[in-house]
């Protein structure tokens, strides 16, 4: 299929590969995401060693586990929304979804619904919500962020017009089950937070959606030119995202033993801010799971030792604020950096 | 002047009409291209010239008129479709993205992947990928210091350049699209590209439109010459015939229909 080569490349190729790959190496120290990643591996280090020092409680097995459980419902909608970012794409509906899940969900059980019909439904629900967010950003061109805050301001507001602003008790044993198991002393959401991040990982560095993703972000008409799916693409990642928040309103359900049209107010904030902290770019084409990763722990573990010292929730929601702008305020250098260059 | 047309035309453009709103970029463009004919396609800036080549490239869809490819009619507007029939493209503006690297570029759409499995979830062959970019990017006689596996990002637009001719070179079959190839490149690299389109016309046979605002480069390796004007054509030339100033002529629009009282 391709063609044969000069003789006197051919017999260095392999070489060279090797040779070029080392030479990437030494670039890396200047690539501003790596850079980025290595600045989140030290304020992550940072904060453990403070809440270390600070309180008796934090650095022990138990509790570093519990961060992970408490985090897996954030986690599991931060990767979805990275290569939405990446894509140049931008879901704020996210908390919504929850809402409108949760609710769903305790409406349907309340009704004597079965379990896996309920579920099933919810779900259906997310993948609805991604679908129109897709077809206003994708066919009718809306900007991204009006579109889902769009959805949004809907969905939030279904939520709390069906259950009536009340939150509702719902006791379910299978909910109770895939939220609160343990395997020793490991939460099954722990699992649950592992599986999502190794799918990521592989698909994002290894698969041919992966590079689309990026190719998307960095130049969409280059991408057409090229022939990539654009829409397709698009479509998938805004159902992606949609259908990870009816998920994580689904475990919700479970971990709170309840269903409130609330529950999902904090997360439109800190999957942003997850995902912005972690180095993707609001303007597409840049970020990782990864570095998703990295910003997750760091939310994790400052609202842990928050609650360890005994400091209020909105300390909390201030320090959300700060990470937020902190991390647009980064993308803007880097961004600049990356022009000069 | 004219040419009469080969008999098995590989590339045949029929009346070609593109308005942007107001603006009509194409008026009614036909000419047709045999095997390993090089067309060099001229004009001022904004004579369609890159309009014309897009709509032949899939990117564009005219607003009337057909191009047929070894007699068959293209679909418009589908870049993909356009390629897999085996026409490539160096656009204007290159068509990369600049946070891939080159390997990635060059694959990009058609990524060599791990046991040829098919769908958006297959693995991709990356070493694959970058020994045949850095192979087909060794034939160019154009160094790019470094390795494939940098982002286009960190190249110099001669470099960027360089890589989308490359790319084209690479993939094309049937036809090639040349929008100022070496608008950005040095001396040595625009005889290089030179080289490039003689030896992919000639020896293996595959035509070439190569659009450029240097006559001089052009008529070097022009088999025939399609002088644009405010959309239309103005003429069509033999290069072997004509002069830099005759072409300067047409463009210009001192020499042709429209043309006052020519000295
Ligand atoms: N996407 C577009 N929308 C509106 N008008 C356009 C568009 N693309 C091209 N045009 C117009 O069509 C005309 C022809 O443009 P085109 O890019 O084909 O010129 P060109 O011959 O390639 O010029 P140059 O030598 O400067 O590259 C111009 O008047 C331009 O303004
Ligand atoms: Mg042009």
């Amino acid at each position: 299929m391709f063609k044969a080569a000069k003789p006197r490349s051919d017999t260095r190729s392999a070489v060279d590969v090797e040779r070029v790959s080392g030479a990437s190496a030494s670039r890396k120290w200047l690539d501003p995401s790596f850079l980025q990643s290595q600045g989140l591996l030290l304020i992550l280090a940072g904060l453990v060693l403070f809440f270390s020092f600070k309180s008796p409680f934090f650095f022990a097995a138990s509790n570093l586990l519990a961060v992970a459980a408490s985090s897996t419902v954030l986690a599991i909608m931060a990767a979805p929304q990275t290569f939405l970012i990446v894509s140049g794409g931008f879901d704020v509906s996210v908390g919504a979804t929850i809402a409108i899940s949760t609710v769903s969900l305790g409406l349907l059980l309340a009704a004597g619904v079965p379990m896996a019909a309920a579920i099933v439904v919810v779900l259906f629900i997310g993948l609805g919500v991604g679908a129109a967010n897709a077809t206003l950003v994708v066919v009718l061109r809306v900007n991204p962020l009006i579109a889902t805050l769009g959805t949004m301001s809907i969905f939030t507001g279904l939520a709390h017009f069906l259950s009536s602003g009340q939150t509702e008790v719902v006791r379910n044993d299978f909910l109770r089950w895939i939220t609160k198991t343990q395997v020793g002393p490991v939460s099954v959401l722990v699992f649950m937070f592992i599986g999502v991040y190794v799918v990521s990982i592989v698909l994002e560095r290894t698969t041919v959606l992966g590079r689309w993703v990026y190719a998307i972000g960095g130049n969409a008409e280059a991408a057409r030119l090229a022939g990539l799916p654009i829409r397709r693409v698009q479509y998938a990642l805004y159902i992606a995202s949609g259908l990870s928040a009816s998920v994580g309103g689904v475990l919700l359900t479970g971990i709170l033993q309840s269903a409130s049209p609330r529950v999902g107010d904090t997360f439109l904030l800190s999957v942003v801010t997850a995902v912005i902290l972690g180095g993707a770019s609001l303007t597409g084409g840049r970020g990782s799971i990864i570095g998703t990763l990295l910003a997750v722990a760091i939310l994790g573990v400052l609202q842990n030792g928050f609650s360890l010292l005994l400091l209020p929730s909105s300390v909390q929601t201030i320090a959300l604020g700060i990470a937020l702008i902190v991390a647009v305020v980064f993308d803007g250098v880097v961004r600049r950096i990356e022009r000069r260059a | 002047m004219t040419v009469a047309p080969a008999p098995v035309p590989v590339l045949e453009v029929q009346n070609l009409i593109k308005r942007f709103g107001a603006i009509e970029a194409l008026k009614g463009v036909s000419f047709t291209l045999g095997r390993g004919e090089i067309l060099g396609l001229v004009g001022d800036n904004g004579a369609g010239k890159s309009t014309l080549l897009k709509i032949v490239s899939g990117a564009l869809e005219p607003t009337a008129g057909s191009v047929m490819l070894n007699g068959e009619h293209l679909e418009f507007g589908n870049p993909a479709q356009h390629r897999q029939a085996g026409i490539e493209t160096v656009y204007q503006d290159l068509g990369l993205v600049g946070n891939l690297d080159i390997a990635g570029n060059f694959f990009l759409g058609r990524e060599v992947r791990v046991r040829d499995h098919r769908g958006p979830f297959a693995f991709l062959n990356n070493r694959a990928m970058r020994l045949q970019a850095r192979d087909a990017i060794a034939r160019l006689h154009i160094t790019i210091p470094g390795s494939v596996a940098q982002k286009v990002n960190s190249l110099s637009g001669g470099q960027r350049q360089a890589v989308a001719i490359a790319r084209a070179a690479f993939w094309k079959r049937e036809l090639l699209l040349l929008d100022e190839p070496t608008a950005a490149l040095g001396v040595q690299a625009t005889a290089e590209v030179g080289h490039l389109i003689m030896q992919i016309a000639k020896e293996e046979g595959v035509p070439i439109i190569v659009v450029s605002h240097d006559i001089a480069e052009v008529l070097k390796v022009a088999d025939r010459v399609v002088v644009l004007r405010q959309g239309e054509t103005a003429a069509q030339l033999v290069g072997a015939e004509t002069s830099a100033s005759e072409v300067v002529g047409y463009i210009t629009g001192t020499i042709g229909p429209q043309a006052g009282p020519a000295g």
